[in-house]
């Protein structure tokens, strides 16, 4: 479980309102998990200005649904739902758009200079990105998750699903993976 | 390349992305309320449209109705459009309030599902509440008339309303046998024209994201 900083909804030691110490909690959640925000857009979107957009619908997102939060259980987990979530309902309004989008490896400038040094890296990038752009939304939330080193059970609580379906998935997917790549 | 080879890629793109984004992710709080690019929101705006045109429809249909009382044609146009007015509201109002419900902290395959599901009866709602204008029409030209010109056709061309119900209903069920017709498996390419076409390309994606999950639990 992951309680990172979270206190009760009642303010703080500092004696700020509540409403005020609840933002700067939140605050001080999404720069720490903020990572999940990026790599959630980065999966789903494809070029930069979608992915922008993406990352701040999650981030509103996520602060509309703060006041429900319960402490005692995992954000990471209740910030996976919500940041894919959202970014699977945006991904399937906006098919057309994503269709004339520039490829999520050409898009990281800074990434450029360091394929010249490390070819093999630049390779995996691209293999990774073409991994991506060939799955469904759904199985793109699978292999996130799993890529993030979750545990059968968390991303069975984030997808809906048991774990005894999540492995059965994992198993499918890599033999997916394997076919393909074989082909 | 096996799945578990592109977790080291994983944690490059990872390392790379948290230097590239120098994003703002708290800046929504300025730019929230300006714009929100949910998916869903050509779906609020265009309940919220069809709610609006409900709440003319009512208002307009009780004031006609209230209005000739003793003429009982008229009070049975103006009853129609007025319960036309109420069915468009009370979908609307029943589609927002699944729309306010949607919990995003939800797990993912409850919301998508949930969200298709909307999805599809959103589109269905839109073509009962077009198709009933091959008979709305005409106590709704019959008002207009009527509230403009003081001109009651009903007096003047009754067999109008006996040809128009006829030719409404035979558009109808037209309709309805020509989408069922064309729909069978022989004819794939009219199928598809008139998924296009009559029922919109909308429904025909609803309908493939509710598919397209199912497999995702199939599978």
């Amino acid at each position: 479980m992951d309680h990172s900083g979270v206190k009760s909804r009642q303010g703080d030691n500092a004696g700020n309102p509540p409403g005020e110490a609840a933002r700067q909690r939140f605050e001080a959640l999404l720069q720490a998990h903020r990572g999940i925000v990026y790599k959630v857009a980065n999966t789903y979107c494809r070029n930069d200005e979608d992915r922008a957009d993406l990352a701040q619908e999650i981030a509103v997102q996520l602060w509309r649904a703060f006041p429900g939060f319960d402490p005692q259980r995992s954000f990471s987990t209740w910030m996976y739902r919500i940041a894919l979530n959202v970014a699977i309902s945006q991904v399937r309004s906006n098919v057309p758009r994503q269709q004339n989008a520039v490829a999520l490896d050409e898009q990281l400038h800074d990434v450029a200079d360091e394929r010249a040094a490390d070819p093999e890296a630049a390779q995996r990038l691209r293999a990774l990105d073409r991994l991506i752009a060939a799955l469904e939304p759904l199985n793109r939330a699978l292999l996130l998750l799993y890529l993030e080193e979750r545990s059968y059970r968390e991303i069975g609580e984030v997808l809906g699903l048991s774990e005894t379906n999540v492995a059965t998935k994992i198993a499918r997917l890599k033999q997916r993976i394997r076919t393909d790549l074989a082909d | 390349m096996e799945l578990d080879d592109f977790k080291l890629a994983w944690k490059e793109l990872d390392r790379k992305l948290d230097r590239q984004y120098k994003m703002d992710l708290l800046r929504f709080r300025e730019e929230r309320g300006k714009r929100m690019k949910s998916g869903l929101l050509p779906l609020v705006w265009g309940q919220a449209l069809q709610m609006l045109f409900g709440l003319v429809c009512i208002v307009w249909g009780a004031l006609f109705w209230m209005h000739y009382l003793d003429r009982a044609h008229l009070v049975v146009f103006g009853v129609i459009v007025h319960v036309y007015g109420i069915a468009l509201i009370g979908c609307g109002a029943a589609m927002q309030a699944l729309l306010a419900k949607t919990d995003y902290t939800a797990p993912v395959m409850t919301i998508q599902k949930r969200l298709a599901s909307l999805r599809k009866t959103y589109i269905r709602t839109g073509l009962a509440v077009g198709l009933v204008w091959w008979l709305l029409w005409m106590p709704f030209v019959s008002m207009l008339l009527m509230t403009f010109f003081g001109a009651d056709i009903y007096l003047h061309a009754p067999s109008m309303y006996v040809a128009g119900s006829a030719i409404g209903v035979a558009g109808l069920l037209a309709t309805w046998g020509f989408y069922h017709w064309s729909r069978q498996p022989s004819r794939p390419r009219l199928a598809k024209l008139m998924e296009d076409s009559v029922t919109g390309v909308s429904l025909r994606r609803a309908q493939a994201l509710l598919d397209e999950i199912a497999q995702f639990e199939r599978e």
